[in-house]
């Protein structure tokens, strides 16, 4: 029979350990994550009497832009929309209606933010993400596998030989 | 965060520059993305984002990471490749705006989340990476090839 050597036995041990903080993290994410986390946009605007005259950040879309007033009402979050109103007397970029946009501002009110910073997003750039992270999967699979293999003796990943 | 192609070539050139293993790198360039499994359980209906969160911080990578580096015989050596390639993950996705709320650096002691509010991430960021690493290619082929040369020169 095949006895593991004392490195071995350390390894499994120690695999084991990680493994089971690993475990208890996630859980304990799973647990606290709701009370603990930055909130969501939805939940910062449902009860913005908790987080009034703090700095917010948050995804939106422009709907109307009033540059007499120097305001513009967005979207935000899924249908249905929760309408706000963003003051940009500060914001010197260029925005148009239709924008996707990413603020950064402070929470003035019910449904009301004066913004500090408004950067626009391209609207196609989570399809770009997700279509350019695709061939980054192969590439990642090659460039490890051409330098380790497993070997299911040892249970290990080892060197492949060069030149063999 | 930015996309994968960014990831992997910004810790494909971390990789060569501090000539470390490259293909532990990369794959630890995009190992905080292993919270991405959540697609899988929105398929099935489930948001299970919370459950997953701790992959995308630098104790979960880490630990990781350090379950990976005990399937090698150098664990060490694999175990500090894999981090250089979670630090620039985390370093990339820290200076972004725009997809991510930002890093909870000290989770599970603070649910705190940093974040450069400077770069909106976009093309041109992908694209300057993806300029670096071709350039970066070019230039340790030719060191190589060159001292390729001098050694068969003085052989």
């Amino acid at each position: 029979m095949n006895l593991l050597s004392s490195m071995q036995k350390r390894k499994v041990v120690l695999v084991i350990l990680l493994l089971v903080i690993l475990i208890f993290l996630l859980f304990y994410s799973y647990l606290e994550f709701n009370k603990n986390d930055y909130p969501d946009s939805g939940y910062l605007f449902a009860h913005y009497q908790t987080f009034n005259n703090t700095e917010i950040t948050f995804p939106a879309r422009i709907r109307d832009i009033d540059t007499a007033n120097q305001t513009l009402t967005a979207n935000i979050g899924d249908p249905p929309y929760t309408l706000i109103e963003i003051n940009i007397s500060t914001i010197k970029n260029t925005l148009h209606r239709g924008d996707s946009i990413f603020v950064i501002g402070i929470l003035t009110g019910n449904r009301t933010v004066s913004a500090e910073r408004i950067f626009v997003r391209d609207p196609g750039l989570d399809y770009f993400i997700f279509i350019s992270s695709i061939p980054a999967i192969p590439y990642v699979l090659f460039l490890f596998f051409r330098t380790w293999c497993f070997d299911r003796k040892s249970f290990t990943f080892i060197q492949r030989k060069k030149n063999a | 965060m930015p996309d994968w192609i960014t990831h992997t070539t910004i810790g494909w050139i971390a990789g060569k520059v501090i000539k470390m293993e490259v293909g532990l790198v990369v794959l630890g360039s995009i190992l905080p993305d292993l919270v991405k499994i959540n697609h899988i359980a929105l398929w099935f209906g489930m948001d299970l984002y919370s459950l997953f969160n701790p992959f995308h911080t630098p104790v979960g990578s880490l630990l990781v990471a350090g379950i990976l580096a005990l399937f090698f015989v150098d664990s060490i050596k694999v175990f500090l490749a894999l981090s250089i390639g979670i630090t620039t993950h985390f370093l990339l996705d820290f200076f972004l705006i725009g997809l991510t709320k930002g890093i909870q650096f000290l989770f599970p002691f603070s649910w705190e989340r940093w974040r450069f509010n400077e770069i909106m991430i976009d093309y041109r960021i992908t694209a300057l990476a993806i300029i670096a690493a071709v350039l970066g290619y070019i230039y340790w082929y030719y060191k190589d090839s060159k001292k390729g040369r001098t050694e068969y020169k003085t052989r």
